[in-house]
């Protein structure tokens, strides 16, 4: 007889949001439609492709946008029938932002200083220290605080400053 | 040239949203808030077919795994049927069990303006009109498309076999009928009573272009004094169509021309909440001001069989899929 074995996700186990920075109902975000197939975490590092369209992850030059809005919350995917239909909200990357996300690859370490790369492969849609030639990738941020347990529910969090230096392309 | 009323309306409201005061500047946006509450039940046509149904947070059923407001609703239930027994037989058991559905909801907000106090004074038209025009028009647009991008998803694509509409209807959602006239017309009110749940019609949607080629019917198809009193006045609102009364938009970029919609009644369609009701938020910092409304709403057809939609070309397909009764 199975007991307790019910797994629930609760709201903050995926999130990201602004520790400082945010300027209430001004502050630097955007919102564009999910394109098909792809889906995220709240708090993902997501881009717009060239459809203008979010998708999961983040090129070599393509602007940060961190996701306030899973793919599938409620209030931008619903059942069939439903009225709801607005694009997930981002913090956009340029903004003067030090966010605190949950969507990091937690195998890195993250000093004060260490830049941000784009997650790649399974790790896409989360952020990752940069290699000491961070000019080698796609710079979405810079790490404030680190990782902490946030204050409320105790999840690993990363404190970061955003950031967009793209990568820079030598020929 | 300047209006004197329009001139006080301005200046009136310019004291007011200008005030240091909290409580004038409340007074000047509940002003702009009671005139575009007043023009929100009559423009749009959401509400035609789904009328808004005020929501409070008690009425919110609470998730677990997010704190977006959600409300669980039910759908009625389906019997398993009745047959025929010998004596001594006992009945079939079948569990008693319902449908439910989540209702969720988003934000329509309007783009926040912004300005300089002082430019206003240079304004001739009225503001109050500009603000309710800039700002509603575009709320009441947003919630009209939302409701067809639910409707159309829903109906599936034209003529199409394998839709979940046809699934769970036995019906097309979406037909060509030929183009109008009066047979083309009758084949499309066949429409909800060939799904397997028969709902009535109640009304209809079509736009401003197309409902000329109503009033362009002659009289051998109309019949009657009809034909002459449309070819004098054109069409009537309160004229009825094939027994239903259609409701004919301006807006002609959310419903096609050609195209015709006919919905069921409210209840068996689906649901329109409000939750936070259309708002105007206005702030002011020294000779800069800014304002935006918005609301919280929630829309959901939940009733496949309460919709359908004919374009009025090509020629009838038939509503039901290839062995089903369909014209």
């Amino acid at each position: 007889m199975s007991n307790g074995t019910i797994t629930v996700t609760q709201n903050y186990a995926h999130l990201c949001e602004a520790r400082s920075g945010s300027n209430g109902l001004h502050d630097l975000m955007y919102s564009a439609g999910v394109e098909s197939g792809q889906s995220w975490n709240r708090g993902a590092l997501c881009s717009l492709n060239a459809s203008g369209n979010l998708i999961k992850g983040c090129s070599d030059s393509a602007m940060p946008l961190f996701a306030k809005t899973a793919s599938a919350d409620f209030d931008v995917a619903g059942e069939r029938g439903t009225f709801v239909d607005a694009g997930p909200a981002c913090f956009v990357g340029t903004g003067s932002f030090e966010l605190y996300t949950t969507e990091y690859v937690t195998t890195d370490s993250y000093a004060p200083n260490t830049k941000l790369w784009p997650g790649t492969g399974n790790d896409s849609g989360k952020v990752q220290a940069a290699d000491a030639n961070y000019n080698d990738g796609n710079v979405v941020g810079c790490v404030s605080e680190g990782v902490a347990a946030d204050p409320s529910y105790g999840q690993s969090v990363l404190y970061f400053w955003t950031m967009f230096i793209p990568k820079i392309a030598m020929t | 040239m300047f209006d004197p009323e329009t001139k006080a309306n301005n200046a009136a409201l310019l004291a007011a949203l200008s005030s240091d005061d909290s409580s004038i500047q409340k007074e000047g946006r509940k002003t702009v808030r009671e005139f575009l509450k007043i023009r929100a039940r009559e423009d749009g046509f959401l509400r035609e077919f789904i009328p808004e149904v005020p929501v409070t947070p008690d009425d919110l059923t609470p998730q677990v795994d997010t704190n977006r407001p959600t409300i669980v609703l039910e759908k009625e239930p389906n019997s398993a049927g009745a047959s025929s027994m010998p004596f001594g037989r006992v009945p079939n058991d079948h569990y008693m069990d319902t449908e439910k559905y989540r209702c969720m909801f988003d934000r329509i907000m309007s783009f926040r303006y912004t300005g300089d106090v002082a430019l206003l004074a240079t304004y001739t038209q009225d503001l109050r009109q500009a603000f309710n025009d800039l700002m509603l028009k575009d709320i009441l647009d947003e919630e009209d498309r939302k409701f067809l991008v639910a409707v159309d998803a829903v109906l599936g694509a034209v003529n199409t076999d394998g839709t979940t509409r046809v699934t769970n209807t036995g019906a097309y959602g979406y037909v060509t009928v030929g183009s109008l006239n009066r047979v083309s017309l009758a084949h499309a009110r066949k429409g909800l009573g060939s799904t397997d749940q028969h709902l009535p019609t109640a009304r209809a949607l079509i736009n401003c272009n197309t409902i000329w080629d109503v009033v362009a019917l002659g009289r051998d198809t109309i019949g009657g004094d009809k034909a002459e009193q449309m070819f004098l006045n054109g069409w009537s609102k309160t004229d009825p169509l094939m027994g239903i009364e259609p409701v004919v938009t301006i807006k002609t970029d959310l419903v096609e021309d050609d195209i015709m919609y006919q919905f069921t009644s409210p209840d068996a369609l689906g649901d329109f909440l409000v939750y936070e009701p259309l708002t105007v938020w206005t702030k002011h910092e020294a000779y800069m001001f800014e304002m935006f409304a918005y609301e919280t709403i929630s829309g959901m057809i939940g009733n496949d069989a309460g919709a359908c939609k004919v374009s009025f070309t090509e020629s009838f397909n038939g509503w039901r899929p290839s062995g089903g009764s369909s014209s």
